[in-house]
């Protein structure tokens, strides 16, 4: 009873969090959107235009308002997900974000799932074997892991993989003669033509998934990894690890039975943290692998001045890591038996 | 006092005074980075950036800007050690000069983000009450949101260029020297010395400008170090999206972006920048952990 | 069961590697015990501790450890495979330590770990394990174990906690049980209790104690025996009832500084005053 009522607190003053949160990052993009810029029109529209659109626009901005109604104007529009019209491609933002953030998103995913499956384990081994040869050289590959930038490790790979090798396939998602062959359910292509059946696709859409995802899952398994044995020694040092050897464990039971456990709820907010990390990542490595995602529309709106699509993927991305931040702090409030008491 | 026993003093860490007392910690801390191999390599390295940027037109065999445009994209030889750009261009002396830029970017970047971060959380900490609550919302805001996308966003917003990326990579990196000032501030808040200070009239402002920033500095240069990789990172990341310095500069990130069109045929125009970018990233992380384990004894048993 | 006795330690020493150079903790303790009470007394830092950690092989791996002999229940514990210690740790020793709160791991629950001890231990089924969990749960005076076998550490008073532990190391049935200041983080109230129950424990199970505490009154009202360490090394071993015989001057130094009941007011208590050659000889 008590402890229902006390996660019910706790979830009410998360969502509090939440909406302060949102409001700041409506706030934020709405000063960087209209505030900042000398002329927002033009910001939004770009130099060249004619007087009768930039008249038009300048209206549909609402800048005849005060600068307090355009705020509310602007909540009220991102609110209902309308995020403005894209100048470059002459679409709805919002419906540009849906049409490319499923590229992203299967990218991210995958680098996560890469960054984890490495991660961990070796994060764990080094921590074992801590001060020895193999700590040693685990910690020197995830050192360099988040000390490459992400676009210059994806170039590396795409010369000697892609151009040199063979092995893997070029930029893109598709090869071109694939393209549009598998009818878009999820979005995310792995899932899709799993879905269809077409195993020849599927493997094409691996390949060419494989160098992106390799260049960000490297990254994201060096922080991970980097976090687990930080976790890992911590509670080396406990007391209740030697309590579990006196009992007679061995070595394995102690480290996955006791100390594993305690890390868990950590590293589920790490690896919720990493996936908001790659999504930032995913801009640097589209560009470089012309991946068709948010980053690469981002890129392009940013060339254009386009600043309806700037703002309308800095929100979704921020949204995205609000949700994570409060995901992993709902996960930890149920993962850890602490906080049930 | 001869030195001679002063040094004895403070090398055996028995200090006689307060400044004693800063030299000893000071040599103690000298003494476990030069035991940690990994942050004495972080030492060399950062010491390597500086003294390259200061000597910077006596150590590169051409000028930066020079073009020769009957040697473009020309592989590693020994009269261009690391090749040539495009434009010709010594990729070599392109990188021993982008080592200013490098610099520039990371002093700036601190000298914007941590004062202003170190005076809210002190103030904040110091103070408590409302101002204490505002600045701490404010920050925990900024902390959750996402910093490259946001300085994409700030950079749209001031237009391309090195300097406005500078400040856009300073406007989203203030939250944790927030954390971290206040932090300090408060356990020295109740401190005795503190409140002597208080019963001789010194006012808050003076309190806070000279009693407990200068407490909050070690962590904080600490930490500095530690988020200077992720700045490098960044600002290379803007660059190479053509959104950082601009060509013709010899800006790494910049250097990458362009080379990064001839990465097929000549691998050593990007490649090259990207290892630097790399090595001095590395530097900042080995010296930023080795600082950390010094400070926070937790760490390393 | 052999002959031999429980414990035979002869000249144990551990070293510590450190960046001072080596660092001798145990600078040749000599044991030997059957099954009996034996307190070990000394001031932190006098190897009491570690003398206990050694016999469960758990000294930590940057220390070196040598001895002339360090045999439990007649097996040579310096040439055993660390499968064949594992199964002396889990089944024949037991170790209860200072601070409850964190020996217990905070994320299983009480029975979780319980059993675990208990199928360590060598009880072959689940439901065994658990019903023995029960069993000793009740023993340590704890009134409705099932329901603490379903909560989590850190719903237990340092009380309750100490009992579970207690409840965890003899729940296997061990031969030897270590408490090392079994009660120096309770409350006062507490700590008697604690005691009472250990003591019932240990009779009832007819095992060996090895009682390592800082408190010679405590110790010696306790055990059979006392055992006084000082600086790495044994200097003095009595039987309980006669302390008073003692000869060496660190145990009378030790004894002179209790504060006694009748104690007269504005009489100062001595100071322990320690002497070099206690280091050497």
């Amino acid at each position: 009873m008590g402890h229902y009522a006390r996660f019910g607190m706790f979830l009410l003053k998360q969502v509090a969090i939440i909406l302060a949160t949102f409001f700041g990052l409506i706030l934020l993009t709405f000063v960087i959107g209209r505030v900042m810029p000398l002329d927002p029109v033009s910001a939004a529209v770009g130099p060249d235009v004619t007087q009768e659109l930039y008249d038009q626009v300048y209206r549909e901005m609402g800048l005849d308002q005060p600068i307090i109604v355009q705020f509310f104007d602007y909540v009220g529009s991102v609110l209902q997900f309308d995020f403005g019209r894209s100048f470059f491609t002459n679409q709805p933002v919002t419906r540009d974000i849906a049409r490319v953030f499923p590229a992203t998103l299967e990218l991210a995913l995958c680098g996560v799932l890469i960054g984890s499956l490495i991660g961990i384990p070796f994060g764990i081994l080094a921590a074992v074997k801590r001060g020895t040869v193999i700590d040693g050289a685990v910690r020197v590959v995830m050192l360099i892991g988040y000390s490459a930038p992400v676009f210059w490790k994806g170039l590396l790979l795409l010369v000697v993989f892609y151009a040199a090798l063979g092995w893997a396939g070029g930029p893109g998602r598709l090869s071109i003669y694939y393209d549009g062959l598998v009818p878009t359910r999820t979005g995310l292509l792995l899932i899709d033509t799993l879905l269809a059946g077409e195993w020849v696709i599927f493997k094409d859409a691996v390949s060419h998934i494989a160098l992106p995802a390799i260049s960000l899952g490297y990254g994201a398994s060096a922080y991970i990894g980097r976090m687990t044995r930080s976790f890992m020694l911590d509670q080396l040092k406990q007391e209740y690890v030697g309590v579990a050897r006196v009992k007679g464990l061995s070595e394995r039971r102690v480290i996955f039975g006791h100390v594993l456990p305690n890390c868990a709820v950590q590293l589920v907010t790490t690896v919720a943290l990493t996936f908001g990390i790659l999504l930032e990542g995913a801009v640097l490595t589209e560009t470089v692998f012309a991946w068709p995602g948010l980053g690469q529309y981002m890129t392009k709106a940013m060339f254009n001045a386009d600043m309806n699509a700037v703002l309308g993927g800095t929100l979704v991305i921020g949204s995205i890591f609000v949700f994570l931040n409060l995901g992993s702090d709902i996960l930890y409030r149920i993962l850890d038996p602490r906080t049930r008491a | 006092m001869t030195d001679a026993t002063l040094f004895t003093r403070v090398r055996r860490g028995e200090p006689h005074s307060s400044a004693e007392a800063r030299l000893a910690q000071l040599w103690r801390g000298a003494e476990m980075l030069w035991a940690s191999p990994a942050a004495l390599t972080g030492v060399a390295i950062i010491a390597a950036l500086v003294v390259v940027a200061l000597l910077a037109p006596l150590l590169a065999p051409y000028g930066p800007y020079a073009q020769n445009l009957a040697n473009q994209l020309q592989p590693p030889s020994a009269e261009h050690l690391l090749g040539t750009d495009e434009f010709g261009r010594d990729i070599f002396s392109r990188i021993i000069f982008g080592t200013r830029f490098t610099l520039y970017i990371v002093m700036l970047v601190a000298l914007i983000a941590a004062p202003a971060g170190l005076l809210i959380g002190a103030s904040s900490g110091y103070l408590g009450g409302w101002f204490d609550t505002l600045a701490m919302r404010i920050t925990d805001i900024a902390l959750a949101f996402p910093r490259l996308i946001l300085a994409l966003a700030f950079v749209t917003a001031f237009g391309p260029g090195l300097n406005n990326a500078i400040l856009a990579i300073a406007l989203t990196g203030w939250p944790p020297y927030v954390r971290i000032a206040r932090a300090e501030a408060l356990t020295i808040r109740r401190s005795d010395y503190i409140a002597a200070i208080e019963l001789m009239g010194a006012s808050r402002l003076r309190i806070i400008l000279l009693h407990v920033v200068p407490l909050c500095l070690p962590s904080l240069f600490v930490r500095l170090t530690l988020d200077m990789a992720g700045v490098i990172l960044i600002a290379a990341g803007l660059g190479f999206l053509g959104l950082g310095a601009q060509p013709p500069a010899a800006e790494w990130g910049v250097m990458l972006s362009s080379g990064k069109e001839y990465m097929l045929s000549a691998w050593w125009a990007a490649t090259f920048p990207g290892l630097a970018i790399f090595f001095v990233c590395m530097g900042f992380n080995l010296l930023g952990d080795g600082l950390r384990d010094i400070l926070d004894p937790r760490q390393e048993s | 069961m052999t002959d031999a006795p429980l414990i035979d330690i002869e000249n144990l020493r551990v070293t510590f590697r450190t960046r001072a150079g080596p660092h001798e903790a145990l600078r040749g303790v000599s044991l030997r015990m059957g099954r009996e009470k034996v307190g070990v007394v000394g001031e932190s830092g006098s190897g009491k501790s570690l003398t206990g950690k050694a016999l469960l092989g758990l000294v930590p791996s940057h220390a070196k450890v040598t001895a002339d002999r360090l045999a439990f229940d007649g097996q040579d514990l310096m040439r055993m495979a660390p499968r064949a210690l594992r199964r002396i740790r889990g089944r024949r020793i037991g170790l209860v330590m200072q601070d409850p709160k964190y020996c217990l791991n905070p994320v299983l629950s009480v029975g979780k770990q319980l059993c675990e001890a208990g199928l360590a231990g060598g009880i072959p089924t689940l439901a065994k394990a658990r019903s023995s969990a029960l069993e000793t749960l009740r023993q340590v005076q704890i009134n409705d174990p099932e329901r603490v076998m379903r909560i989590y550490p850190h719903e237990l008073s340092g009380g309750m906690a100490q009992r579970v532990m207690m409840a965890m190391m003899v729940v296997a049935e061990p031969d030897l049980l270590i408490a090392d200041e079994p009660t120096s983080a309770l409350d006062v109230t507490v700590q008697l209790e604690v005691l009472a129950l250990l003591d019932r424990l240990i009779e009832a199970r007819g095992m060996g104690l090895i009682f390592i505490s800082h408190d010679l009154r405590l110790v010696s009202q306790f055990c059979d025996r006392v055992v006084v360490m000082y600086a790495g090394r044994v200097v003095e071993t009595l039987r309980a009832s006669e302390l008073d015989r003692a000869r060496h001057p660190y145990t009378r130094g030790l004894m002179e500084c209790l504060p006694e009941i009748d104690h007269i007011p504005g009489t100062r208590l001595k100071v322990l005053e320690r002497q070099e050659s206690w280091l050497t000889e």
